[in-house]
């Protein structure tokens, strides 16, 4: 499976897209927000992990890109978060066209099950 | 929590206070100016009144010196007639005519003067009598000179009715000036008496006057100050609450920089931890190495409850935790709880097991009273004897609500120590050597959700016996602080 990682977040990154690999499946890292959108807008991936937080252009700005442009039904993106982002937050998301929403700290395990590789 | 007693007056309140204070000030100061004003009225009419007695003083002053003068034209009557009748002398009748030709008018005029008053018209109608009467004699003689007749005015004379009758004049003139003196007498006595009342009033209405002024002054000074100070308080107050406001933001902004911050970290090394533990994926561990890995994993668990611990108390403290109400089975959530904690019980082997009966449907947070249950089943497992221990959860309707507990047969809280046990990081045992670890925020957290949900929660506890904590949540899934929203 061709998985995209946006985390700005470099160990997280290191961590996951090694875990991931080992797993058996492609792995693509960006650690910025722009970037993944054009990455998304691109190419077609199985899965994309999009952290919520990170600075200059968040998770949630890619999210309103890919809505306003209509490509957001192509992709299964999964938000991945840490911050106290609210629930109605995360709802709206998810209405414009996420996935699921996994909070950090995850299992690996229930990450792979998220991800459904 | 933002607890601050805040008063600050709206603008119409404001004014309706400045309002009465204005007629308050006004109606005390119009005090002194009426004070003031009745000394002056009682001045003038005393002022009137010593006039008055002038007038009449004078008055006085005026019948006396008229009576005087009658008497005088009377003894110039006398003396003229009976010089003319030993003498012979006509030039002795001068002072005789003029007297009564003077005596007339004097009589007229004192007569006037005192027309207002009764008893000395009648003294004057005595007198006017006897100075006829003298008038008679005199003439009478004057004329038996004339004819030559000397001796029987001699005689006249001799036989004294005319000295009588001149006695007469003279007691009623007395009389005259007596009742005049008199009266000049009762008079001054009056004048004197209201002198002195003026005197008082002045004085007595100038007390006053001053007195009400500094009373008006000191008051309406009192006044500005406490409104002043009342002004002071009220934007001391806004600013303090300003600042609590700007303290809560921050206490949000810092928790949830907090929970970012520690939480990635966590990720890292709870990540690394279960690739390490997974067999094959980064390499195969011998049995220290897997129970050394372990251990790792089951610490980042607990950091990662202490941190969503930390966090949720400081939600409820600011009132930022979110509920996400629907309706649910009851009797199925409890058979979840089991399963949930199925694992921990079978560690310690607790007996654990879920006694509800009946089929039960609420609307409230099931996410939420899963917290509450996690936090509840943790502390029963720590206290209960290991290999002995017991817990029991139940659910039931009742009164429209719904009744939870768990129950265990651990050491028991102390009756004293059960009312501090809702308290922030309170725990019964804190010694080093305590076999029950975590942070004390367990029951504050379950108490806040459950009391968000329009819930109660209570203990019934005896030491050496064990624990059963309650709560309720209303039936129809609305909080007693919603339904007084919707009314
Ligand atoms: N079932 C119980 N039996 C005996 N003591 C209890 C029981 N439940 C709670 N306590 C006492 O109440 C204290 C407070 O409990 P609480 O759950 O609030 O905090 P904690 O368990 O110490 O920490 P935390 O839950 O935050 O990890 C505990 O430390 C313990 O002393
Ligand atoms: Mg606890």
């Amino acid at each position: 499976m061709k998985i995209l990682l946006i985390d700005d977040n470099d160990s997280i990154t290191e961590m996951l897209s090694k875990y991931l690999r080992i797993k058996g499946h492609e792995c693509i890292v960006s650690n910025d927000g722009r970037n993944g959108l054009t990455l998304i807008e691109q190419e077609k991936f199985h899965a994309v992990l999009l952290d919520l937080a990170m600075p200059d252009f968040t998770g949630i700005e890619v999210i309103e890109h890919l809505h306003k442009s209509g490509k957001m039904k192509n992709n299964k993106i999964i938000l991945f978060t840490a911050s106290s982002i609210t629930d109605e937050q995360i709802q709206d998301l998810i209405k414009k066209g996420a996935h699921s929403c996994i909070k950090k700290p995850v299992r690996l395990e229930v990450l792979l099950k998220s991800i459904g590789a | 929590m933002l607890t601050v007693g805040f008063v600050i007056l709206t603008s119409t309140e404001k004014a309706r206070i400045k309002k009465i204070n204005t007629k308050l000030i006004i109606i005390v100061s119009m005090l002194p100016i009426i004070s003031f004003g009745t000394v002056g009225i009682t001045s003038y009419y005393e002022i009137t009144g010593f006039n008055e007695d002038q007038k009449w003083t004078q008055h006085t002053h005026q019948v006396i010196e008229q009576s005087d003068a009658i008497e005088k034209s009377m003894l110039n009557i006398e003396t003229g007639s009976r010089g003319y009748v030993i003498t012979g002398n006509p030039a002795l009748l001068e002072p005789f005519n003029s007297g009564i030709s003077q005596v007339k008018s004097q009589i007229d005029s004192i007569r006037t003067l005192t027309a207002d008053n009764p008893i000395e018209q009648s003294n004057i109608e005595k007198l006017t009598t006897a100075i006829e009467e003298k008038i008679k004699i005199s003439s009478n003689m004057v004329n038996l000179t004339e004819i030559g007749d000397v001796a029987s005015a001699v005689k006249d004379i001799n036989s004294l009715k005319g000295k009588r009758t001149m006695d007469e004049i003279r007691q009623d003139i007395n009389n005259i000036k007596n009742e005049e003196n008199n009266l000049l007498i009762k008079r001054a006595d009056l004048t004197q008496s209201a002198a002195q009342n003026t005197v008082y009033v002045i004085i007595l209405g100038s007390l006053i006057a001053i007195a009400i002024t500094g009373i008006t002054t000191f008051t309406t000074y009192r006044k500005i100050q406490q409104n002043n100070k009342f002004e002071r308080d009220n934007i001391k107050l806004h600013l303090e609450t300003e600042k609590l406001k700007e303290i809560d933001k921050i206490k949000g902004e810092l928790s949830a920089m907090v929970s970012h911050e520690l939480k990635t970290p966590l990720v890292v090394i709870g990540g690394y931890a279960e690739m390490l533990r997974e067999e094959g994926v980064i390499g195969n561990l011998n049995k220290e190495q897997r129970d050394a890995v372990d251990t790792i994993n089951s610490q980042v668990t607990k950091l990662e409850r202490l941190i969503s611990d930390v966090l949720d108390a400081q939600k409820m403290d600011l009132k930022r935790m979110k509920y996400n109400k629907k309706q649910f089975e009851v009797d199925k959530f409890m058979d979840e709880q089991i399963h949930i904690h199925s694992k921990i019980m079978d560690d310690k082997k607790t007996h654990f097991n879920n006694s509800t009966s009946e089929k039960i449907r609420l609307v409230s947070d099931p996410d939420r009273l899963s917290q509450v249950f996690a936090n509840l089943i943790k502390n029963a497992v720590d206290f209960v004897p290991v290999n002995d221990g017991s817990i029991e959860i139940n659910a039931q309707n009742k009164n429209g609500q719904v009744i939870f507990y768990v129950k265990d047969n651990g050491s028991g809280i102390p009756k004293e120590k059960q009312e501090d046990l809702f308290k922030k990081f309170y725990q019964i045992d804190s010694s080093l050597k305590r076999s029950h670890g975590g942070t004390g925020l367990g029951l504050v957290i379950c108490k806040g959700i459950v009391e968000a949900l329009g819930g109660k929660i209570w203990i019934e506890s005896e030491v050496g016996k064990g624990t059963t904590i309650w709560f309720s949540i209303p039936a129809n899934g609305i909080s007693q602080a919603e339904s007084d929203e919707h009314t």
